[in-house]
């Protein structure tokens, strides 16, 4: 009862108008960004975030709500249209969105994209107003065991999102956790790391690290890759079919459950979950030889287990502090720089900001519907919009928008590294995404490894010792080769799909 | 196509920058407080050991995949690579000494005409319309405040 009176004081907030309009506008420039070929929705978002920077808390965060279902539905459009994939996770949409597309069939698809993504959506945002607070009940009990145990688990991730090898995604991370102990010691406030250099002191900013990795690196790449304008035919009615829709209703309740229930395990990516979803449609089907050739099963089922998913993903993100997909990592990012820091104590903590996220993801998505079905044209019509044209502002916004975060010009230098960086590291795959959610986790770690030492004597044991870290600890084994044996039937999945992973 | 065991390289890399973190752990250690075990130093020292010790598996153990050599852009792409990466920096460079609207229009302009296939009047029009709009959005609606243009000091105002 305690939860649905804040949740609807969480709706009470986020339907004023200005928020709504703060959605609206989110979810507008979200679809927007995210339709731009090659660019993704983990790109869209890190381009978008620092808009948010000047708004008041409530307001950015559900502007980036909107932002986030947005970049997501955009990252689909270009998939299906182009036959683009923005990330992993939309290469299963590619397998029959775009040969739909190609068979004048775009609009449908697309209209089947948005009220899949909406469905499941709202599924697993439901399904975290019910899971959510469970978690929470057990917060009090975490201490600096716990939290570390918490912190070994979000390794599954980083495994999880590596890309081929796990070495690679380990050094990446490794690497990641480095450079988030640049700036002052937690225990003695003495510089550490900044080798002299003093404007390294404050530590470096997650955003223009994030800019750099995968907005401005994406951009470079699209030069080389000499990107450019694909010109469309009709796409047809935007509204599916009553018979699209009836063959679609079972396939999107089937992939919306098979992805919130595997999104729920950290490690399980939507990239994971979109291809299960996609061969379990095609073994429920009557008829398995029309996927690959423009099934709108094989367009419904990847799309809602993708976003219920990413909704199950926000679960781990909220209760536990770990972000479970290169999106999600970004937005932590964005919540972060207002004071929002997810893990268990956050819905003790902060029950109207928490439940007011919670609301606007409700109306993200909704918003997002009602956006999207009679935009799909505007979407489709972005595509031909020269690269030349679009690459410059892309640049542009995203080393200003790294500049307003903390209005620091080393932000933007840091930025500018990071781009070329990420460059070189792309060429020879080298995952990126390890290395922010260690970047932004890495803090947490050392923070609760010291406190846990501190308080057991230096005693090394003593996340053995207690039962909730020890369970932590056994789980992550368990997850680790869960998520590498999915890894593998993922990548091996990606590769007979004949389209290049990203 | 260059082979350029890139693997390798990056090993050697790791190694580095795992050294330099064990070099900053074993400086940090005399900070200590009091007795304990741990400190500002442990993790560092622990991620320096782990890099140094993947560094050395990239360089000795693991094999280079050879099917996955790098392509670098060659003639006038890379010109134009180049060209992009240098116009970011002097971006970096101007928005200090000439101030947020000048550097903007500048460097737009350079953008597009690397960019995009218009001419400079094209080209020009596109900077405007960025720069004006640019403008309305993070100095007029979101108010950010640019650094001071450096140049205005040098010209004693």
């Amino acid at each position: 009862m305690e939860t649905l009176h804040l949740l609807l004081s969480g709706f009470a907030t986020a339907l004023q108008p200005d928020n709504l309009l703060m959605a609206a506008i989110g979810a507008f420039v979200g679809t927007l960004v995210g339709a731009l070929p090659g660019l993704g929705p983990t790109s869209a978002i890190a381009i978008l975030l620092p808009l948010t920077a000047v708004l008041s808390p409530t307001k950015a965060i559900i502007m980036l709500a909107g932002i986030y279902y947005g970049a997501m539905y955009g990252g689909a459009s270009s998939a299906i249209l182009l036959g683009i994939p923005g990330d992993a996770a939309a290469v299963a949409t590619c397998l029959d969105g775009h040969p739909m597309a190609k068979q004048g069939r775009g609009g449908p698809a697309l209209g089947t994209a948005a009220f899949s993504s909406f469905a499941a959506g709202t599924m697993g945002v439901i399904a975290l107003v019910f899971f959510g607070p469970l978690f929470a009940d057990q917060a009090l009990k975490f201490g600096p065991p716990e939290y570390f145990a918490l912190m070994l688990l979000a390794l599954t991730v980083v495994i999880g999102l590596g890309g081929a090898s796990i070495s690679k995604a380990l050094a990446m991370g490794f690497f990641g956790y480095l450079l988030s102990l640049i700036g002052l010691g937690t225990m003695t406030n003495m510089p550490r790391l900044t080798f002299g250099y003093a404007p390294l002191w404050g530590g470096l900013d997650v955003i223009s690290l994030v800019i750099g990795l995968f907005a401005i690196s994406e951009v470079l790449n699209g030069i080389e890759e000499k990107k450019v304008a694909i010109s469309m035919g009709n796409i047809g009615s935007v509204f599916p079919t009553l018979n699209d829709l009836r063959k679609s209703a079972k396939t999107i309740v089937r992939g919306g459950t098979l992805g919130f229930f595997m999104g729920l395990l950290p490690g399980v990516s939507a990239a994971i979950t979109t291809f299960l979803a996609y061969d379990l449609e095609k073994k429920c089907s009557k008829t398995p030889e029309r996927f690959g050739h423009g099934a709108i099963e094989g367009v419904a089922a990847p799309e809602s287990a993708n976003n219920a998913t990413s909704s199950a993903g926000f679960i781990t993100l909220f209760a536990l502090g770990i972000p479970g997909s290169p999106p999600l990592a970004v937005l932590l990012g964005g919540l972060m720089i207002y004071g929002l820091t997810p893990g268990p104590m956050l819905f003790q903590q902060n029950p109207d900001f928490v439940w007011a996220v919670i609301a606007s993801m409700f109306i993200g998505n909704a918003v997002c519907l009602v956006l999207n079905l009679p935009l799909v044209g505007l979407w489709a019509k972005l595509t031909q919009v020269p690269f030349g044209i679009l690459a410059p502002i892309i640049l542009l916004i995203s080393i200003v928008g790294t500049y307003t975060i903390r209005n620091d010009m080393l932000d933007v230098l840091v930025a500018l590294i990071f781009g070329i960086l990420g460059y070189f590291l792309k060429k020879f795959h080298w995952p990126l995404v390890p290395l922010i959610i260690c970047f932004i986790l890495g803090p947490m770690l050392e923070k609760s490894l010291l406190q846990s030492f501190a308080m057991a004597f230096e005693n090394p044991f003593i996340f053995f010792q207690r039962p909730i870290s020890l369970t932590l600890i056994v789980v992550t084994g368990v997850l680790l080769i869960i998520s590498i044996i999915l890894r593998r039937r993922t990548n091996s999945r990606i590769a007979s799909s004949g389209l290049e992973e990203v | 196509m260059k082979t350029l065991l890139a693997d390798r390289i990056a090993g050697v890399i790791l190694f580095v920058i795992g050294g330099l973190a064990v070099f900053e752990a074993i400086r940090l250690y005399p900070l200590h407080i009091g007795r304990s075990i741990v400190g500002d130093e442990t993790f560092i020292g622990f991620l320096g050991v782990a890099l140094m010790i993947l560094g050395g598996l990239f360089i000795f153990v693991f094999k280079p995949q050879g099917d996955r050599q790098a392509e670098f852009p060659t003639g006038e792409l890379r010109k134009k690579m180049l060209l992009v990466t240098g116009l970011l920096f002097a971006y970096w460079v101007l928005l200090q000494v000439i101030g947020y609207t000048a550097s903007t229009f500048i460097i737009g302009l350079g953008l597009f005409r690397t960019m995009s296939a218009y001419g400079w009047l094209g080209c020009t029009v596109f900077a405007a319309v960025l720069t004006m709009a640019f403008y309305g959005l993070f100095v007029m609606w979101l108010q950010s405040p640019f650094p001071e243009p450096s140049i205005l000091l040098w010209l004693g105002r």
